[in-house]
């Protein structure tokens, strides 16, 4: 009898261990930065891991050794981002992440299957001006201040025609926050993306563990064909968050999606923030409804 | 680029597969019944709904429908939907909007959700179609759910009851009606115009009927008076049942009759205003008379009132004015002036936070919306404008060409003169390229390198990126941006790269020549790294394979002079030049606080090792320099706490608290072994009375030099405060001097007298404070008298503290009440006033001072001990009573 008690309570102390320090979950996972010799995998984990690629060929099958793979991110917000690179242009690749727990050091892996990549075709520069070393318009674009630290989190920029989305590991380091758009190549093409400016672009910022969200709706600025870091030009219609032209039923569904959030919460979005005063509730919800625009 | 093809055939496939399965799960949006039949007249009722919706948050949708036909009564939303957005229609155009989100409410999910009720009248008969637009479903955060939608048909017949009148105007019991109001009947359906006349729609006065003019058309019949209407008179208007409908020639069921009241007697306001504001209501306003009105004055945006004139008397500059009880006609205007500066930005570059040209395109901006923006000037420091230029939204504009933060100053100046306030932008000018390094330079290597790319741009705006090929081609055309470390292989690889700052300024292309050979010689594993410190020539290194020669030398960088450098070790073979791992015990001879470099060459006889050099290496033969500041031999302590300095960086070290029996250890750590003063509080558990060394021993310096243990012993540890016993003056005691005595339980190292007024006379000069000298501090009792200047007739407060030798502080003795009275105790009994001619008799000063004490207690205002003759701590009649027992007595 006793022993059978003690079966059962090593039964239940299994599944409470079990419960606490499983497999870390695998979110928001994506290639990024594809370049003709080079393409990132990021991903969230959901809770404090490392991770790497495995690299096959294009049957999925046969592994690939010797590449030079570069893993980032902060160990305590689980986003990470492995860069591959060496890569041929225009060629098929496959992958699949490994996270691995940094408390229980288990292995989960992503995508169940390995995923086919395609690299980038060729690298195009173009000047319509000059013929000095620059400009290199709209090559480097600011980032949208992040909420709360920038540390460790990623942000992910979608471009209308772009190939593959290109991402951003922020750091503390101010002068680093900025999007390579020399890593945006044409999805119809496969070669580099020449940005002229009023481009739509959607920046999916990734908080990691928290688990939160949080998009930024903006446009690349006019190709001025000056140097260093330029910005993106935001809404000049506040209520209207996405940016599309119209405050319609899904701005205000963003509004009230981000209500309830303040300054310094992971979770908080300034973009939503309609009143200026650090948080995002029913007046910025209603800030919104008062500039919805009646269907014509 | 025939497998891209392919391969972008097959995305292309897969995107097809997940529209069409996009499509067969999008929402419908439709409407019910989307057929209906309805009767002219009727109401009907249509609901928008959703089916196949998955955690639905909010919705809109547009409607359309012909205004001739339809109504629309009321729009109706699903209560599920806590937050309404839009609810509007417009009866006139046939079009309406509906949007509605959940707030607090949850999603909606499944099919035949009802999204909204709208209520219609049906107007007309006939086919008619009602439509959705623009619809959009969506979910909470933002996304959009797909979906598709369908409008509805409506079939209506003619009704067939009697015509009915619907609305009214003025409403039936209307009051204050405008004697020039017209009166409006609508009808439930289209009117026969001919069957609607003045015989059909009266209007009754006081009078009898009032003569006027009938329009119908429609669904509307319209009576005009000829005439404006009396003032607050009441009026019936009838229409009757000779009124019939257009479609049957059915009249009304019965006479419809309703009636108002006009205003009272009227005056007139004339109100006006000056350019750049309004005046609300404005133009000549008729008010009734015995009522109020107020009138608000707004000045136009960027303006101010300048005054308010009522019937010609300025009312300054209000922006609001009531005119009460109006009993008379009145005039009132307003007047504007713009007294608002303008308000501007100046943004550089589009906002560029660097850039590499002092050349720059100024962004400015200025509004006032008053007389408008004219002129701006620029400057680059504040202090020197430019002369006033018209306004422009962009302007050149040369920086000061010193590299470095720079700022750029605009202000602006309105039509009528005001000034805005400066404004700055602000960029830093960055003209100096950058460069890049390699961990590995171009060269022959054995093995594939992995060579990492770094980019410097010293005090400049920061490395934007690098460019590179390993083709040999131009990285300018086919560069690609440097992200990670770059895999150099055999034979042989050209590496070409460049680096561009923030700024944009570019490094000249760079080029490296890699040859891959597995067989030539190579110096690995080198020791010591860049920047050590030794304290020995000793070197080690790594041989890939057997060498013929090979050498290392020594050549001093900086630091002390070495008149011998370069310094030469020649490898012996085969001992040093063997393949593999070797040590060479110093073998020559440093010169201390010499910096040196060390260069390491070999080669096989046919090809030469790169040669491996490391630099800044610190030749420290000295031990550093270790002192006790604190404690002291013989001291006294009351904390574990040890104060040394330390004359060089070091690199371990611990501090030793020992009885005699078990030393406490401290290991240093940190910033506690950098060079200089420390001051370091140790978790040592020390004994009251007990008698410890304190040491700092086992300082290592950079380069390995051990320094001599530095030892402080016979130091006391004293927890134990001095106590301070014995004191006087005592509380509420009178004195006649400062002097204080007090004993001491210990030998002190500091201690104080404060004497602090507390009541009595003014003492502007108090508190006193008396520091006890070397000998007020020995361990016995002590009388002093501290060189104060006390105030006669004032209460101190005599305050003794002292601190040990070893820091412990005693507790404060304070003694109040203490009163200075210098001639105190002269005279006979009962000679309180001793000062004066009264100083050496009793007489009426002694009885005036003693009554303005008496009934006074100690603490209390009044209260002066001298004149409680009898010591009882209060003045009263008793005291009295003895001063005039001696009254007249005199002498000391």
């Amino acid at each position: 009898m006793k022993k059978t008690i003690y079966i059962i309570l090593f039964a239940l102390l299994c599944v409470a261990v079990n419960a606490f320090a499983g497999l870390p979950s695998v979110s928001q996972m994506e290639v990024t930065d594809v370049t003709p010799a080079s393409f990132a995998v990021t991903w969230v984990s959901s809770e404090p891991a490392t991770g790497a690629l495995a690299l096959y060929q294009s049957d999925c099958v046969t592994p690939i050794t010797g590449l030079v793979s570069t893993s980032e991110g902060n160990d305590t917000t689980g986003v990470i981002r492995v860069t591959v690179s060496g890569l041929s242009a225009d060629a098929v690749y496959c992958y699949q992440a490994s996270t691995v727990s940094k408390s229980t050091a288990e292995v989960a892996l992503s995508p169940s299957q390995p995923a086919a990549v395609l690299t980038a075709r060729m690298v195009v520069r173009s000047m319509t001006t000059g013929t000095a070393l620059v400009p290199f318009g709209n090559d480097l674009l600011r980032a949208p201040a992040v909420s709360g630290a920038a540390d460790g989190v990623l942000e992910v920029l979608y471009l209308t025609g772009g190939k593959d989305p290109v991402s951003l590991l922020l750091t503390n380091d101010i002068t680093k926050q900025y999007f390579n758009m020399n890593n945006l190549f044409d999805a119809a093409t496969g070669s580099t993306f020449n940005l002229t400016g009023g481009e739509s672009v959607r920046i999916s910022e990734r908080h990691g563990i928290s688990g939160c969200v949080i998009d930024r709706f903006r446009k690349v600025p006019a190709d001025l064909e000056t140097t260093g870091v330029r910005d993106l030009v935001g809404t000049p219609r506040i209520q209207d968050i996405d940016f599309n032209g119209t405050v319609n039923i899904l701005d205000v569904l963003r509004a009230v999606g981000g209500a309830g959030t303040a300054a310094g919460d992971v979770c908080y979005n300034s973009d939503l923030d309609m009143m200026g005063h650090n948080k995002v509730d029913s007046t910025d919800v209603q800030s919104v409804i008062g500039s919805f625009d009646a269907i014509p | 680029m025939r497998f891209h093809s392919r391969t972008y055939a097959v995305l292309l496939a897969l995107a097809l597969i997940l529209a069409l399965a996009g499509a067969v799960h999008a929402a419908v949006v439709g409407i019910s019944p989307a057929s209906a039949n309805a009767t002219v007249g009727d109401t009907l009722l249509l609901t928008v709904g959703v089916d196949q919706a998955s955690d639905l948050g909010g919705f809109q949708f547009g409607i359309s429908y012909d205004p001739a036909a339809l109504g629309i009564n009321t729009v109706t939303v699903n209560s599920a939907f806590d937050l309404p957005v839009m609810n509007q229609f417009d009866n006139i155009t046939g079009k309406g909007t509906v949007a509605a989100s959940v707030y607090s409410s949850p999603t909606l999910s499944g099919t035949g959700l009802p999204l909204a009720v709208i209520s219609f009248t049906v107007k007309s008969s006939g086919t008619t179609s009602v439509g959705l637009a623009n619809v959009i479903l969506g979910r909470i955060g933002g996304t959009e759910i797909p979906s598709t939608s369908a409008g509805a048909v409506v079939s209506a017949v003619p009704g067939a009851g009697p015509p009915a009148v619907t609305q009214v105007s003025p409403v039936n019991g209307a009051s204050l009606v405008p004697v020039g109001t017209a009166v409006v009947a609508s009808f439930s359906v289209p009117m026969n115009s001919s069957t609607i006349d003045t015989a059909s729609f009266l209007l009754i006065g006081p009078s009898g009927a009032v003569a006027g003019s009938v329009v119908a058309s429609g669904q509307t019949a319209t009576f005009t008076p000829a005439s404006a209407l009396a003032s607050n008179t009441t009026y019936t208007a009838t229409v009757t049942t000779a009124a019939k409908d257009l479609a049957g020639g059915i009249g009304l069921a019965a006479d419809y009759t309703w009636s108002f009241t006009t205003l009272l007697p009227t005056r007139t306001i004339t109100a006006s205003a000056g350019t750049n504001g309004g005046i609300t209501p404005s133009g000549a306003v008729v008010v009734s008379e015995g009522t109020s009105t107020t009138f608000i004055i707004q000045p136009n945006t960027g303006y101010s009132v300048q005054a308010v004139m009522v019937d010609l008397v300025s009312q300054g500059s209000v922006t609001t004015y009531t005119f009460s009880n109006v009993t008379a006609d009145h005039t009132i205007s307003a007047s504007f002036v713009d007294d608002i500066k303008p308000v501007g930005t100046i943004t550089i570059n589009s906002g560029a936070l660097y850039t590499n040209n002092p050349s720059v395109l100024l962004s400015l901006t200025c509004s006032d919306a008053g007389s408008g923006c004219s002129q701006m000037q620029l400057s680059n420091d504040g202090i020197a404008w430019s002369g006033p230029a018209s306004f422009a939204t962009g302007t050149a504009w040369t920086l000061a060409a010193i590299e470095g933060a720079k700022n750029v100053h605009a202000r602006f100046t309105d039509v009528d003169g005001n000034q805005s306030l400066s404004v700055i932008g602000t960029i830093t000018l960055d003209m100096s390229a950058p460069t890049t390094t390699l961990s590995a330079p171009g060269g022959n290597y054995p093995a594939n390198q992995s060579v990492t790319l770094t980019c410097n741009d010293g005090l400049g705006a920061g490395c934007a990126f690098i460019r590179y090929t390993i083709d040999d081609s131009d990285p300018l055309v086919s560069g690609l941006t440097y992200t990670a470390p770059v895999l150099i292989s055999g034979p042989t690889t050209t590496l070409k790269f460049f680096a561009v700052d923030l700024a944009g300024n570019a490094e000249l292309i760079q080029t490296q020549v890699y040859v891959i050979d597995a067989n030539m010689p190579q110096i690995t594993n080198v020791a010591p790294a860049s920047g050590s410190f030794v304290n020995s020539s000793t070197v080690s290194y790594t041989l890939n394979k057997l060498m013929a020669s090979g050498s290392v030398v020594y050549t001093r960088m900086s630091g002390t002079a070495d008149a011998q450098s370069p310094h030469s070790y020649t490898m012996i073979l085969p001992s040093d030049l063997s393949a593999g791992s070797h040590i060479v015990t110093d073998p020559v001879a440093l010169v201390d606080s010499a910096v040196y470099s060390i260069a390491f060459s070999a080669t096989d006889g046919v090809t030469s090792a790169p040669t491996v050099t490391v630099t800044n290496i610190t030749h420290d033969q000295a031990a550093a320099g270790v002192t006790i500041t604190s404690p002291t031999s013989g001291g006294r302590v009351n904390t574990p706490a040890v104060s040394y300095l330390l004359s060089e960086p070091t690199t371990s070290g611990r501090i030793v608290i020992d009885d005699g029996s078990v030393p406490f250890v401290h290991i240093l750590s940190g910033a506690e072994l950098t060079a200089g003063a420390h001051a370091v509080t140790t978790s040592a558990v020390l004994v009251h009375g007990m008698t410890y060394t304190f040491s700092i021993t086992n300082v290592t310096d950079r380069a390995g030099n051990a320094s001599p243990p530095a030892n402080v012993p016979n130091v006391t540890f004293d927890t134990m405060a001095v106590v301070i016993s014995n004191t006087s003056p005592v509380t509420k005691s009178i004195i006649t001097t400062p002097t204080v005595t007090y004993t001491l339980s210990e030998q002190a190292a500091s201690g104080t007298v404060l004497f602090t007024r507390s009541g009595g006379r003014p003492d502007a000069a108090s508190p006193h404070l008396y520091t006890m000298t070397v000998s007020d501090l020995t361990g016995t009792t002590h009388g002093v008298t501290p060189p104060v200047t006390l105030v006669d007739g004032t209460f101190y407060t005599v305050s003794f503290a002292a601190t040990d030798m070893a820091g412990n502080p005693a507790t404060t003795v304070s003694n109040a009440l203490v009163f200075f009275d210098s001639q105190y105790g002269k005279g006979p009994m009962g000679n309180v006033d001793n000062t004066g001619t009264s100083a050496d008799i009793v007489d009426n000063a002694d009885v005036i001072k003693l009554q303005d004490a008496l009934g006074t207690r100690p603490g209390d205002g009044r209260w002066n001990p001298v004149c409680d003759l009898d010591r009882n701590n209060v003045i009263d009649a008793r005291d009295l009573m003895i001063l005039h027992s001696h009254y007249g007595q005199t002498g000391q």
